[in-house]
């Protein structure tokens, strides 16, 4: 049942060829200037040209830990060490590499991970770290950098999709400084239509159905109507006010079509009992079916669970476990269906966990030497790149910082990591900044 | 009465403190490390006034040692860890059991002053949160369990496997395997042997009859747990510290209050009284609330002529680490801040001295070296008034 459920979202939704046009294409092709006044129906419906927009078709799902994970009960393990923690360590899929006891699933597809073991950045406070990992650059007010996902979504979305190109999942409504940065401008200077929708837990697609007395042909016809006269009003009178407008328009009306997406208990019993039972674990599996069915990026938060201030083992022992379920199905599914060479899979927080252990049983802030790993589209699998010293105090090998990162990111998505913002009236500003260059060892 | 504490001494240890067991003539103490198992020696009243006690490592397990407790009677001590494994070795020098030294788990080299052990098994599948003795020596109590999401509300997963277990002390034999939701934090006997109690992470506490292995009593305390609401949804804190009264017909459970945020650590430090031999079980008594600030308790134990016991763990806020309460009317009677947080604590036989273990938050490398961050400290117990 659930999979005819399934095929029938997906008629409605990006699957179709027609509607894989790469949005970059679109605005720097010939049509850009026809859109508002030409047919407003199946507008890029060009066979050849939709597929090769497909081909070019990245998405990314981010598991975006957020508190910060330790280092030490996941990427970087040092067991018997006075910063070890009370976990072993056991071998991987990569001969010589060991991971946390913590990740035996995990272990068993390192040759499909590329780790990072030497990120080495600046910020110790939440906010400001989430900021810098998520945006990759410090802040320079009053220019607001846009969030990766809003880049993605820009530069990587899909035009006319009805599914949305960015979706921020995050089930936890509250979370301090996490809650503080979600009220935050995510798209900046690339515009509102870029930023998340947000949905899980108390975050529903609220009026996502057709008034009463209105059926889906009463509705369609009234926003072909709409548009049609919107897109020409805007092509007369050049507007800006008037293209936020028809933005929204278009963001509801695709979140109508695609609200049967985010029905949980839509997905296959079996998949959510693989991926959960809990709401992290739900919820990659919805990025997963997101991805599938047309979002470009995904980012999977679960509030700031892993801020272990206090008892950071105790909490490690069950929030690792979950990680590990996820990652490794996440992974093989997008393997199986032969999606992980165009998905970027990231999992990362903000910064690690200091190596030593304060009198409440946690490990605090620690920025100076943590872990990440990535998978997927563009990049090297098997990789673990850098090191720390053998009590995972500081940096031994291959420093990285957030700029290379999300150079490599950009670079392994496709997209240019030194472009330059058109911004008028701005500073000039690029992709990333200072030309940090991306690492060759990580990419494909 | 109120009572004094008068801080006596304090020994340190490379890494924290997480049990305790003093030697009955109250000479030397065995303390169980996150490196390992240590003895120490006290000084004595002919001792040099400037003589630091030095802690001797006598054995190791595979992660950190979260009990020890001294079997009198064939003169070894017994050693439970994270790494699921129980250990005995003996202490007498004599090697009675040299034949029968099991490979299991967790086994190191042994060199120097390292006593092997001559069993050692692997008896859980994570750790051994707590493990306890009884007081007639014949069993071994161990509680383990993994707390692994079970619900979309991250309600505790059922364990695979049995999370209280019950040995023989001279064989480490199997006699009782019992069920309880994950994790089971803490494990006590009663003063006869007879009752086991053990309590978890959710609240739930179960007494079971050590010879039949009969449930006589389970019920769920709300008190102690908390589910996050502000940054992660998750449960945490739990019973941490079980007691019987020393007439048996109450327990006892330590722990701290509920937190909005369980990142905080700043519930309150409570403690429960339960007449466990009612049906329904009865709460009976409970700390005074403003006698008490906020921080994880993690022990609880009485003196040994029953008038008082002693709730210790951290300090979040408020005015004591380290309480002494009344036990008829449940009223603080002392208090100390002892700057630690304190895993584990005891009387010495006759009561008049308190020992207190635990730790410090572990300090940066200096010189490439850690400084030392477990400790144990000796109180003399002074009535006044």
């Amino acid at each position: 049942m659930a999979s005819e459920v399934n095929k029938k979202q997906l008629n409605n939704t990006c699957g179709g060829m027609d509607h894989k046009l790469h949005r970059r294409l679109f605005l720097q092709g010939s049509f850009a200037g026809a859109a508002s006044v030409a047919s407003f129906q199946s507008l890029f419906s060009v066979p050849a040209f939709a597929e090769s927009a497909q081909a070019r078709g990245k998405r990314c799902i981010l598991l975006w830990l957020c508190g910060a994970p330790s280092q030490f009960e996941t990427w970087d393990p040092k067991p018997k060490r006075p910063t070890g923690g009370p976990f072993s360590s056991i071998p991987t899929s990569l001969p010589g590499v060991h991971i946390s006891e913590l990740m035996p699933k995990t272990a068993s597809i390192m040759d499909k991970l590329t780790v990072v073991r030497s990120m080495s950045t600046e910020p110790s406070e939440h906010f400001q770290a989430i900021d810098l990992l998520t945006r990759g650059e410090q802040p320079r007010p009053p220019f607001t950098r846009p969030v990766m996902g809003s880049v993605l979504a820009k530069y990587l979305g899909q035009l006319d999709c009805p599914v949305p190109q960015f979706v921020l999942l995050d089930p936890c409504p509250e979370g301090n400084e996490f809650r503080a940065f979600k009220a935050s401008n995510w798209a900046g200077w690339l515009g509102a239509e870029y930023g998340p929708v947000r949905f899980g837990g108390p975050y529903k697609l609220e009026n996502v159905t057709y008034p009463k007395g209105l059926d889906t042909q009463d509705h369609s016809d009234r926003e072909a109507l709409r548009s049609f006269l919107s897109k020409k009003f805007a092509n007369d009178h050049k507007a800006a006010a008037v293209q936020s407008y028809n933005s929204v328009f278009e963001r509801v009306r695709g979140l109508m079509k695609a609200a049967p997406l985010f029905d949980l208990n839509s997905l296959l019993e079996a998949d959510r009992e693989r991926y959960g039972p809990g709401t992290f674990g739900m919820h990659a599996l919805l990025a997963r079916h997101l991805i599938e069915n047309g979002s470009t990026f995904v980012m999977v938060a679960n509030g700031m669970p892993w801020d272990c201030h206090v008892l950071n083992h105790e909490t490690h022992q069950m929030l690792v476990p979950e990680l590990d379920r996820i990652i490794f199905h996440l992974v093989n599914d997008l393997t199986d269906r032969k999606m992980l060479d165009d998905t970027l899979v990231l999992i990362m927080g903000e910064f690690g966990r200091t190596p030593w252990l304060n009198e409440a049983r946690g490990r605090d802030h620690y920025p100076k030497a943590w872990s990440m790993a990535m998978a997927g589209c563009g990049l090297k699998p098997g990789v673990v790149y850098g090191a720390t010293d053998e009590n995972g105090v500081a940096v031994s090998d291959q420093p990285l910082d957030q700029r290379r990162l999300f150079a490599t990111i950009y670079k392994a998505l496709g997209l240019d990591p030194h472009m330059a913002y058109d911004l008028p009236d701005f500073p000039p500003f690029n992709r990333v900044e200072q030309d940090a260059a991306p690492v060759d060892e990580l990419l494909a | 009465m109120p009572i004094e504490l008068e801080k006596i001494d304090r020994t340190s240890f490379p890494m924290g403190v997480m049990d305790l067991a003093v030697q009955r003539d109250g000479r030397a103490a065995f303390v169980g490390c996150m490196d390992g198992i240590y003895r120490c020696e006290f000084p004595t009243e002919d001792s040099p006034q400037d003589q630091v006690p030095l802690p001797i490592c006598i054995g190791r397990h595979g992660s950190y040692v979260s009990g020890v407790a001294l079997h009198l009677s064939k003169s070894s001590l017994i050693s439970a860890s994270y790494d699921g494994t129980i250990q005995i070795r003996n202490l007498a020098g004599d090697d009675t059991h040299a034949n029968e030294l099991k490979s299991g788990e967790g086994v190191q080299s042994v060199d120097g002053n390292e006593i092997a052990p001559w069993l050692s098994e692997r008896v859980h599948g994570f750790w051994s949160w707590k493990m306890a003795l009884s007081p007639d020596e014949r069993w071994i109590a161990s509680v383990t369990g993994q707390y692994l999401a079970g619900g979309e509300d991250y309600a505790p997963l059922p364990s695979p496997e049995p999370t209280v277990k019950v040995f023989e002390s001279d064989t480490g034999r199997l006699v009782h395997a019992f069920d309880m939701l994950p994790s089971v934090q803490c494990v006590a006997f009663d003063s006869k042997s007879q009752h086991l109690a053990a309590g978890n992470l959710m609240g739930d506490l179960a007494v079971w009859n050590v010879i039949s292995g009969e449930q006589r009593a389970q019920w769920r305390t709300p008190s102690f747990t908390s589910w996050g609401i502000i940054k992660s949804h998750c449960f945490i804190g739990g019973i941490h510290a079980i007691a019987f009264s020393p007439d048996n017909a109450s327990l006892y459970a330590a722990g701290m209050g509920e937190m909005r945020d369980p990142m905080a650590g700043d519930g309150k430090q409570r403690w429960q009284r339960f007449d466990w031999q009612k049906t329904p079980v009865e709460k009976i008594q409970e700390s005074v609330a403003d006698q008490s600030g906020e921080g994880l308790m993690e022990s609880l134990v009485f003196a040994p002529d029953g008038q008082h016991f002693v709730m210790a763990g951290r300090l979040r806020g408020g005015n004591w680490n380290v309480a002494i309460f009344a036990t008829e009317s449940g009223q603080l009677v002392g208090q100390a801040k002892t700057g630690m947080r304190i895993t584990a604590t005891q009387f010495s036989h006759d009561g008049q001295i308190l020992y207190l273990a635990g730790m410090q938050g572990q300090p940066e490398p200096k010189d490439n070296q850690f400084p030392s961050f477990g400790y144990l400290e000796r109180y003399r117990v002074k009535t006044t008034g």
